[in-house]
């Protein structure tokens, strides 16, 4: 198995995940790498991927594996000369299992925003029990209390830098994002996902820490 | 436009990656191009991105020194309402600059259907609509496509319409616009020497010498093989494989076996390269042999066995569409996944086959399946044409019994335990310009119906699913594909009550293009009617390289239930001997085991 490390930015930040996903596995038909495929009735790739992305929203800390026995920097360097533009494998390392991604459990994301907001404002925000926001649902917009997927909020610089929770205790950074903006006048912003987290005894460490990325 | 307004147009609309540019493949932009070309589909991302016309052309273009060429789709509803409130023109994908911007804008016309949307792109583009408005500095506007061997329709839009193949043509225009513009010569006199390019129609300059333009030569033409890959999921998600163009079949309700004619073959040499470039560059798992009749091709069985190892060895496919299954196609294809069987009988009786020169028998029908059954397959899709001349009563009901056959059949094969799906199709006849049928009627809205309801009732009793078309639909398909200068003002003013995506179901409103074709005072009828032998067809004026005497020839044979055989083997003399004689000699000429007569 191969662990990789890939950015969604650009133009791709519009490809939706399973675009994303079929798009990856032409790449390496593409660049005529062996990756195993499935058993059965109809075989498919074996490329294992970690959670969507939210349409429009970029990041530099996407994930998958690939189950292939080749040297892991040559299948980087050979896939890169084959993805469209945005999407960029950044290293890549063997590993044991496929299912890295479902170990992910908060992921930071950096707020450009037009106005900034103040520390005061985010102490508040950190200060609260319970705070409840509009979140999409499968039902539509809902109320819900997301204060404990809220690992931490910080500036930096004039940037807003949030760490969310992410997979089970899922916390999507557009609607944290829109809430902010709408309830603090911040105006358009742009969000970027810059890292994954894993989860260990209350520690978070980065997935590319934890699997020697 | 900038990043930042992009993304807010981007952010309010469904599927964004439609508009958004950057797929693989996209060639860089040249900084001192000449000429800027603009290569629009009049539908939605998904339909243009699975065309692979405008993917020639394209790759034509940008390997031109001096050109750019970007393209440009008909943006969906919700895109084209956040681009007029935020007061933005339609833009290119490559450099999201406006339409009007471009030097020359051509439309890719494939279906009657789609004609509001070159004018919803025009405007939305910002373009004036009416060729006779447009002067120096408006960008030309022009069509190509198989609709437009009847260009009048769309003559009061369209400065320039290229007839027939379009890789000379476009490239003799490209070269044509760089000379003129580098000699300072104006828009008129860039029209007027195009006219006199094969294949090219200018309608301000006139109707004499327009003919269809033929490549020679299939093997040596332009193949996109690097071709852009959709960012999202395109109708067909597969690489297209041009393997040869035009047919030798000769049905004669076809339009595209005459106006595609003669067959120019790729070698098997030249397939396989292709096929390994199609994987190397844009990676799809599946390709897609593709031609109006992809098992005639002389070797397939060769070309298959040549194909296989790579095929196999990528994790490819192969497609081969508009084929009979035979027992070897049957075998080729056990490997790969079971989906549908389709077949297209288009008509229920052997007399009606007969009629419309569909050289498929029942027999044939019932090996195939019994092949395929044998195989594992358990659903089946037929085709077929309701409307067709001579067509009773009997030959619809002829359907429901095919279809009843062919369970039979299934059962009969005994080693299949799912259920057999059964899916009977049935369009309306349209009668197109340049076939045999150009004379004959449409069928009535009222005939349409009770057609309709005979077929759905005969196949209701026996569980066969059924698909049909709007009648209104294929009325106004019919009116298009026959119509004359007359319906220029009727597009116009339907698409200036609102209608576009016609072909789209949800969008196509009949009351609308009623009311514009009464305020025109012209009536479909006009044109779904039998025409006369005797009169001038509107359309006739547009050499095709097909005598008319033979299409009357093929409808005289027709109405005596004669057929013609597959002109493969014997040449019928259809007219390209005279009138197309390079591309003649290097396809049918090496077909034909007749002696031909000495001309050629």
């Amino acid at each position: 198995m191969i662990l990789c490390k890939f950015t969604k930015t650009d133009s791709a930040v519009y490809t939706p995940h399973l675009d994303l996903l079929r798009e990856m596995g032409r790449a390496v038909r593409r660049a005529n790498l062996n990756v195993r495929f499935s058993e059965g009735f109809n075989p498919h790739m074996l490329l294992f991927f970690s959670q969507p992305l939210p349409l429009g929203l970029a990041s530099t800390a996407e994930y998958f594996c690939a189950d292939s026995d080749e040297e892991p920097t040559a299948f980087m360097d050979g896939l890169n000369v084959k993805l469209p533009r945005g999407v960029r494998i950044l290293s890549a390392v063997r590993c044991e299992k496929a299912s890295v991604h479902a170990e992910i459990t908060h992921a930071k994301y950096r707020y450009k925003t037009e106005k900034t907001l103040s520390n005061e404002v985010i102490q508040d925000i950190m200060s609260r029990i319970v705070l409840e926001i509009p979140v999409k649902t499968k039902k539509g917009m809902a109320n819900s209390d997301i204060r404990s997927r809220i690992y931490s909020l910080e500036k930096d610089g004039d940037d807003i830098v949030a760490v969310l929770g992410c997979g089970k205790e899922n916390l999507r950074a557009d609607s944290f994002g829109n809430y902010l903006s709408f309830e603090y006048a911040l105006g358009d912003y742009e969000v970027v996902k810059e890292d994954s987290f894993i989860a260990k005894d209350g520690i978070l460490k980065t997935v590319d820490e934890v699997y020697g990325l | 436009m900038t990043d930042t307004k992009l993304r807010k147009i981007l952010s309010r609309v469904d599927k964004p990656s439609r508009y958004c540019g950057g797929e693989l493949n996209t060639p860089k932009m040249k900084d001192d191009a000449e000429l800027d070309f603009l290569l629009c589909f009049p539908d939605i991302y998904e339909v243009a991105m699975s065309n692979l016309g405008i993917k020639i052309l394209y790759g034509i273009l940008n390997n031109r020194p001096d050109t750019n060429c970007e393209s440009a789709y008909a943006p969906w509803s919700d895109m084209a309402a956040v681009l007029r409130e935020e007061n933005e023109p339609l833009f290119s994908s490559e450099t999201r600059r406006p339409m009007n911007e471009f030097d020359i804008i051509g439309f890719s016309m494939q279906y009657e259907l789609s004609y509001t949307g070159m004018l919803y792109m025009l405007e939305l583009g910002r373009v004036k609509l009416l060729s006779r408005e447009r002067g120096e500095g408006d960008p030309i506007v022009m069509a190509g496509g198989p609709c437009v061997v009847n260009p009048l329709p769309l003559a009061d839009f369209v400065d320039l319409f290229s007839i027939g193949d379009g890789e000379n043509t476009l490239d003799e225009l490209a070269s044509l616009y760089v000379e003129n513009k580098r000699l300072g010569g104006s828009r008129s006199d860039f029209l007027k020497k195009a006219s006199l390019i094969d294949g090219v129609y200018v309608p301000s300059v006139g109707k004499n010498g327009v003919r269809r333009a033929v490549i020679p030569d299939l093997d040596s033409a332009y193949f996109p093989t690097a071709a852009q890959v959709p960012n999202i999921e395109a109708v067909h998600n597969r690489a297209v494989l041009e393997i040869f163009r035009g047919c030798t079949r000769g049905c004669r309700f076809c339009q595209a076996g005459f106006i595609y004619r003669p067959v120019r073959e790729r070698s098997v040499d030249t397939i396989v390269k292709y096929s390994k470039e199609l994987i190397d560059n844009c990676g799809f798992d599946e390709i897609s042999l593709s031609s109006l009749s992809t098992c005639d091709y002389p070797d397939l069985r060769g070309l298959l066995k040549e194909l296989k190892p790579l095929t196999d060895s990528r994790r490819v496919t192969i497609a081969l569409p508009s084929t009979r299954v035979d027992s070897f196609e049957a075998e080729f294809v056990e490997q790969s996944r079971k989906g549908s069987l389709t077949f297209a009988p288009e008509a229920g009786t052997q007399r009606l086959r007969d009629v419309i020169n569909k050289n498929v028998t029942e027999e044939n029908i019932f090996t195939s399946m019994r092949n395929a059954f044998g195989k594992g397959y358990a659903s089946v899709k037929l085709y077929f044409m309701i409307g067709l001349p001579t067509e009773t009563d009997e030959d619809l009901l002829a359907i429901a019994d095919l279809a009843g056959r062919i369970k039979q059949i299934y059962r009969e094969c005994g080693s299949n335990k799912k259920r057999l799906t059964i899916t009977v199709s049935a369009s309306t006849f349209v009668p197109k310009p340049f076939t045999p049928f150009q004379w004959e009627r449409q069928i009535s809205r009222e005939e349409i119906r009770h057609k309709q309801e005979l077929l759905k009732s005969a196949l209701g009793k026996i569980r066969v699913n059924f698909n049909y078309h709007n009648s209104d639909m294929s009325i106004l398909e019919a009116a298009f594909a026959r119509g004359d200068e007359r319906l220029g003002a009727v597009l116009l003013s339907a698409y200036k009550k609102g209608c576009v995506f016609d072909s789209w179901g949800e969008f196509f409103d009949a009351d609308k293009w009623k009311s514009a074709f009464d305020e025109c005072g012209v009536s479909p009828e006009e044109f779904t009617r039998e025409y006369s032998e005797d009169e001038t067809l509107a359309w006739s004026f547009v050499d095709v390289g097909v005598d008319e005497e033979y299409f009357k020839k093929e409808r005289a044979k027709s109405r005596a239930g004669e057929t013609t055989p597959d002109c493969r083997g014997n040449c019928r003399l259809c007219g390209l001997q005279k009138s197309r004689k390079d591309a003649f000699k290097n396809s049918c000429a090496l077909h034909s085991k007749r002696s031909l007569p000495g001309k050629c």
